[in-house]
């Protein structure tokens, strides 16, 4: 899977996220925070700012991870790719 | 209030209303959609000399019962954007795994505004004819009238 070990350490951590930085976005690559963003797209341009083209984790840092709706997949209009 | 009106002409012949109407029953509500890379990636690819690759062109399809717009994982894949999250997408039997990645979207033929950076969920779309679904998030700020008589649908923004 894509960014285990960075999942795996935010999962970790969430806990501790959640109550400092509710909200906001994280950028992590491996086991390491490298910093909280505001917005999703501030990550994101941090990441490739400090990695480059190398696989780092952008999430926002929420209590518990949103679940998408979408029935149309389920109706087979869209594959899930599962 | 610019609007977009999904397989129609300004003033239709009626038998350019009946290709309409007919376009409208068969594909749905779709639109143009052009995917490419955020610029900041874009930006450090052409700082490394590295040829960027060209935008990918196709349908993007309205669905008002997905919360979130998602593209085409081949797609993404080709284009080299990155994962950079993932999600869960529930239907009513099954929760999945998508990776979520970054993207530019624009809408050429259209005068929609593009999306400079959004974050899409990636989902198999290919084999319906469309390269992104556009969800409820795409709809925020924008009307979306359906007329069944007329098998019109319209976007206002």
């Amino acid at each position: 899977m894509a960014l285990e070990t960075e999942l795996a350490f935010f999962n970790t951590n969430r806990g501790e996220l959640v109550e400092r930085h509710a909200g906001k976005f994280a950028l992590i690559k491996g086991s390491e925070l490298i910093d909280v963003f505001d917005s999703a797209e501030t990550a994101f341009n941090a990441g490739v700012a400090h990695f480059g083209r190398e696989p780092f984790l952008t999430k926002q840092i929420l209590r518990e991870d949103p679940v998408a709706q979408a029935p149309a997949i389920f109706t087979g209009l869209v594959g899930t790719g599962a | 209030m610019p609007t977009h009106d999904i397989f129609w002409h300004a003033i239709p012949t009626a038998q350019e209303r009946e290709r309409a109407a007919e376009a409208m029953q068969m594909f749905g509500p779709r639109i143009n959609v052009a995917i490419s890379m955020p610029d900041v990636l874009a930006a450090t690819l052409t700082a490394s000399g590295v040829a960027l690759p060209t935008p990918h062109v196709g349908f993007g399809l309205i669905d008002t019962g997905a919360s979130t717009t998602s593209i085409d994982d081949d797609v993404a894949v080709a284009l080299g954007l990155p994962v950079v999250d993932t999600i869960s997408i529930a239907t009513p039997t099954t929760v999945s795994q998508h990776p979520i990645y970054p993207a530019r979207l624009t809408f050429p033929g259209t005068q929609l505004p593009p999306i400079l950076f959004q974050r899409f969920a990636g989902t198999r779309l290919a084999n319906q004819g469309i390269i992104a679904l556009l969800g409820r998030d795409f709809l925020a700020g924008k009307f979306l009238h359906y007329d069944g008589v007329w098998q019109r649908v319209s976007l206002s923004w």
